[in-house]
């Protein structure tokens, strides 16, 4: 028996999930291992910090008991915003960036986020056990509601007169490419209007675009040019 | 059965049911508490990036009379940054929301030149609601 991807009891691959870990895994160290390094241990209580951040997310990243390594790093990224970020001793831990990052580990911990491109499976096979690359994909979906409505509460904010008019995306260009190379493109008469138009109607079409496997040929590389620009 | 078939005997539950729809209610509809009834806090988010990148700049031009003479510079050359940080924050020292913090950045390009002369900048000044109209005239040793 077969159900919609949307189905509370569809199943599918777990290797997109386990790509996910790994990827999550080398962003959370690219954002905070400078911040986590040992060097930064002051006190006992930031060097079992530091060491249990580089344990978890080295687990995490090998696919060594990967879910609950997972749920790990998400705990410890829980403690990163609303301890450290909101508290004020990381200010910077306490961003759209930091929220996103701990959502989504949180969310990936409630997938089978181990069963492929891990430790755990190469540890299954060597003791010829069986561990389907098959399972149920919930957690998964919520991954993507995820980001499908980042995309669309960001395009509700910028609905308006200040964004729309192109004054927002030129102050953002001014902070941004001031005296830089592309500085005179980005001056050229109704471009940041015309440009602010279509990063409205991109994140839309993303929010809508990622939740629909059919259009996901068109959102992949929209999301990429996207990006690119911001 | 082994632990991994438990695991997704587990996921059939009604508890799998409750989670997701909890969870997926809260992801789609919790930023609407900031952003449509302006009622937000640290679990109630919203999303509004790149809302305040580029908030506190300056366009148009000072003008540095010295000896009679005039010298143009743009806000870059005078708040001498020839690119701006890139940090996403409110708190670098070179922005501008008003009057009185482009009167200080006045100051302290007088301070840090010691010059004695007419500075004047006319332009506007980027806010969350778009560009505004940002005027003064002040000469240093004031």
């Amino acid at each position: 028996m077969t159900h919609s991807r949307w189905s509370m009891d569809a199943v599918g691959s777990t290797r997109a999930v386990g790509l996910l870990r790994i990827a999550l895994a080398l962003i959370i160290w690219a954002r905070y291992a400078r911040e986590m390094g040992l060097y930064n241990g002051v006190e006992w209580w930031s060097l079992a910090l530091s060491i249990a951040f580089f344990a978890a997310t080295s687990a995490m990243l090998l696919g060594l008991y990967a879910r609950a390594a997972t749920a790990a790093v998400g705990a410890i990224l829980i403690y990163f915003y609303y301890g450290l970020g909101i508290g004020g001793v990381w200010p910077l831990f306490f961003g759209h960036h930091a929220y996103l990052l701990m959502a989504t580990t949180c969310l990936l911990a409630l997938t089978p986020c181990g069963r492929s491109y891990s430790f755990d499976r190469f540890r299954a096979m060597n003791r010829r056990e069986e561990l389907p690359e098959e399972a149920p994909l919930w957690g998964q979906n919520l991954i993507v509601l995820q980001m499908a409505s980042l995309y669309f509460w960001t395009a509700l904010d910028k609905s308006g007169t200040p964004f729309l008019s192109g004054d927002r995306l030129e102050a953002i260009f001014n902070w941004g490419h001031t005296n830089r190379p592309i500085e005179p493109f980005l001056a050229v008469l109704g471009f940041a209007m015309a440009a602010s138009v279509a990063v409205v109607a991109v994140e839309y079409f993303l929010a809508v675009g990622i939740l629909v496997r059919r259009l996901a040929k068109f959102a992949i590389p929209a999301g990429l040019l996207l990006h690119a620009g911001f | 059965m082994n632990a991994n078939a438990k695991t997704d005997r587990l996921a059939t539950s009604p508890f799998r049911r409750f989670m997701f729809g909890g969870l997926a209610t809260f992801i789609l509809l919790a930023p609407a508490m900031p952003q449509v009834f302006g009622y937000g806090n640290p679990i109630f988010r919203p999303w509004k990036m790149y809302s305040i990148v580029g908030m506190g700049l300056l366009r148009g031009e000072f003008t540095i009379n010295r000896n009679g003479s005039d010298e143009v510079l743009t806000p870059s050359e005078f708040l001498n940054l020839p690119r701006y940080k890139l940090a996403m924050r409110l708190t670098q020292p070179y922005l501008v929301f008003g009057e009185n913090d482009l009167r200080a950045r006045i100051e302290e390009y007088c301070a840090r030149n010691r010059v004695d002369a007419s500075i004047s900048f006319k332009g506007e000044v980027a806010l969350v609601r778009g560009w505004k109209a940002l005027s003064l005239a002040m000469r240093c040793k004031e």
